[in-house]
């Protein structure tokens, strides 16, 4: 069976793809991030809301995340995506609970999904998250 | 007419360059590269082939017909392809320009911004869904002008090729007479940066004289870690979502908002909302600029000596 060029070329092109990134996973590229302290979150959080500067941290003992607010009360949600961080500003459909010792806060927007933190006073944090719901 | 596509040609060359650039990131930044936005960015590059065999026929036929209305005969020369070679690339910087300043094509354009990385792989991330906006019609002018629709089509093939080299980390300056006329990794590295400083700058394909031109050039600031992406970073590798996400927020935003505005969320520009709620990229880098002033104040005030420094 002959096959057509365009279906020989997309499935020589796939073949590459999964390739590549074979290799890019052997070579181990792409080490987890750490947010080592609250300086890094300080910087995290500009990156991801340019002008975020929080009054209160809550970093993740492993450093895979944090939770703050700003002077204006908003919530930035940070966590791990691939070797970066992505942040997400709080909204009053978003909740959090405690599970064991962890904070668990859901965005409520499905593809970023939530965040799992284990960090001081947890309780703290579930209760100015829930506080936004009014 | 030549049946000659050269994107098919470089494809090895692509992806034996990604294979260098990896061994690079192996040896000196391991964070250059992670797996899961490799294969993303990469499925990125093999769906837009296919939406390109799809619908990019319809436009060409399109071309072809309104050809025949064309101003002038401009044949097969070698001025003629450098001719379209250069407006071609002048096209590419309006069609760019308006990638990302009308959410319409933001909404196709995006796909190639949302990866958090900047190396080659990046280059191939690619829109599935261009033949949604009407970037066919810059086009136009090129075809009625009288350029062949192949030869705009061939052009248009080089000038992905060489843009193709220039997203990557690993080359910081090219020689000074080449980053004052072409577009190299150091103007590119701005574009797709989201420091507010650099949001909506350089979108030269080939010629960095354009941005130039057009008031639209920031060159690279050495002492600022440039991070990569969209101002609201997608958060996820699901292809699917990176591929229809500004799509789905468009009819989102068109859905929940009063009659009068629906239209502006398709027409204005990415980040503009009816209640002030997000922020456009002028409105970031106006807040910015606000910030650095007040902070730049605030320090010389402080700091006398460093004031009287700067005077003398």
């Amino acid at each position: 069976m002959e096959l057509p060029p365009a279906l020989l070329q997309f499935l020589g092109s796939l073949g590459a793809i999964l390739a590549l990134g074979w290799l890019a996973y052997r070579l181990k590229l792409g080490p987890a991030p750490r947010l080592e302290d609250e300086a890094a979150a300080r910087r995290a959080a500009d990156e991801a809301v340019s002008g975020f500067e929080p009054v209160a941290i809550g970093l993740d003992r492993d450093g895979s995340g944090a939770v703050m607010r700003d002077a204006a009360g908003r919530l930035l949600l940070l966590r791990r995506h691939g070797v970066h961080f992505a942040g997400r500003l709080l909204t009053p459909d978003a909740h959090a609970r405690i599970q064991g010792d962890t904070l668990v806060v859901d965005t409520a927007e499905k593809r970023y999904g939530e965040a799992r933190l284990v960090l001081r006073d947890p309780a703290h944090w579930v209760s100015a998250v829930e506080a936004m719901r009014g | 007419m030549p049946d000659f596509s050269p994107t098919e040609y470089a494809v090895p060359g692509f992806v034996a360059l990604v294979v260098i650039e990896m061994i690079w990131a192996w040896r000196k930044r391991p964070t250059a590269y992670e797996p899961k936005d490799t294969l993303t960015s990469l499925a990125f590059g093999l769906g837009s082939t296919v939406s390109g065999l799809l619908f990019g026929g319809v436009f060409f036929a399109l071309f072809l017909w309104l050809w025949q209305f064309r101003l002038f005969d401009i044949g097969w020369t070698w001025w003629a392809f450098a001719l379209c070679f250069v407006l071609d690339d002048l096209k590419y910087y309006w069609v760019h320009r308006f990638g990302h300043r009308v959410r319409w094509f933001w909404a196709s354009h995006v796909n190639h911004h949302s990866s958090q990385h900047y190396n080659l792989s990046t280059a191939l991330r690619q829109t599935w869904t261009g033949f949604l906006t009407l970037g066919f019609a810059f086009a136009l002018p090129l075809v009625l002008l009288g350029f062949h629709p192949a030869m705009i089509a061939i052009c248009g093939g080089f000038n992905l090729i060489y843009q193709f080299w220039i997203h990557t980390e690993a080359i910081d300056r090219m020689p000074r007479w080449f980053e004052a006329v072409m577009n190299t990794p150091s103007h590119h590295r701005v574009h797709h940066a989201t420091n507010p400083r650099y949001l909506d700058r350089n979108y030269a394909g080939v010629f960095i004289v354009w941005d130039k031109l057009f008031g639209t050039f920031a060159p690279e600031v050495s002492d600022e870690k440039i991070r990569y992406g969209i101002v609201k970073q997608l958060g996820s590798f699901n292809l699917l979502w990176a591929v229809f996400h500004e799509w789905i927020g468009i009819a989102q935003d068109m859905w929940r908002s009063p009659w009068k505005h629906k239209l502006s969320y398709l027409l204005r520009e990415p980040g503009w909302s009816h209640d002030g709620s997000r922020e456009t990229s002028d409105q970031i880098r106006e807040r910015w600029l606000e910030r650095q002033g007040q902070s730049n104040k605030s320090v010389s005030f402080e700091n006398r000596i460093a004031d009287e420094a700067e005077a003398a």
